[in-house]
């Protein structure tokens, strides 16, 4: 039968590979996401020196800037959120499948 | 009292059933399944979009940026959004891309209403507009695609 105490780190390194992986996904991301922006505030910043666009234009822009933000985080939050349920999981199925074999090896 | 071995393995075996039973029955939900329509939805909508925005960049002319020659384009794209909005309101642990969704018809309300208002647009801006759209869509197919298992397919 297996030692719990290899059952219970077993259950931890497959959670937290979960979570590693899904970790440096929203990482990636969250690069793309701040370059995109720099990239976008710069663009807006010169349209309005060069008289492109006017001042209330320009609030509007902002406002949207601030949106497209705003979804980008619940984005990197849904990522988040699916690696905190797979680690969880992944944990409790560690547990779950010991708890099996150990049924099978005393019956 | 003492217990005899067999007795102290059955309930052993007994605690092992209980424990594995309780495992099985509750896997931790905190977001939604991956949905294909969904992103399906998604990209066919983007793709509009792009087609508007190459329209818009097209019209070099004044004349050719009257809202009525887009009027038909915005209206066929704001019904796929809308589409989309109650598609993602009725899921469950859905939070974040409804969220997306929503900031998505937000922006793009406001793009068609001033091109309505203003019966045109500022060329500057068709760029930086197309831009914002896409990282929008960009934000909500992540959103979908992190839902998705190993074995789903996108």
């Amino acid at each position: 039968m297996a030692d719990w105490k290899d059952v219970w780190n077993d259950a931890v390194k497959a959670a937290t590979g979960k979570l590693k992986s899904a970790g440096g996904d929203a990482h990636e991301y969250m690069k793309d996401i701040v370059a995109a922006h720099k990239k976008s505030l710069a663009s807006l910043l010169a349209a309005f020196t060069d008289g492109k666009i006017d001042q209330a234009t320009m609030e509007a822009e902002l406002e949207d800037e601030q949106r497209v933000l705003k979804a980008e985080l619940l984005a990197v939050q849904a990522i988040g959120k699916k690696a905190a349920q797979d680690a969880a999981n992944a944990f409790f199925d560690v547990i779950e499948t010991a708890a099996l074999k150990g049924i099978g090896g005393l019956l | 009292m003492t217990i005899r071995p067999s007795t102290r393995r059955l309930r052993f075996a007994a605690a092992l059933f209980a424990t594995a039973l309780a495992l099985g029955a509750c896997k931790v939900r905190l977001i939604d399944s991956y949905n294909r329509e969904s992103e399906e939805g998604l990209l066919r909508t983007y793709g509009k979009i792009e087609s508007l925005f190459d329209a818009m960049t097209d019209a070099t002319e004044p004349g050719a940026r009257v809202y009525s020659r887009f009027a038909d384009r915005y209206a066929e794209i704001h019904e796929l959004i809308r589409v989309q909005v109650l598609r993602e309101d009725m899921r469950p642990l859905n939070a974040e891309s409804r969220g997306i969704v929503a900031q998505i018809d937000t922006v793009f309300t406001r793009y068609r209403a001033d091109h309505r208002k203003d019966n045109g647009f500022n060329p500057a801006l068709t760029d930086r507009h197309r831009d914002v759209m896409r990282r929008l869509f960009t934000a909500a197919v992540k959103a979908e695609r992190a839902k998705a298992d190993s074995d789903d397919r996108y």
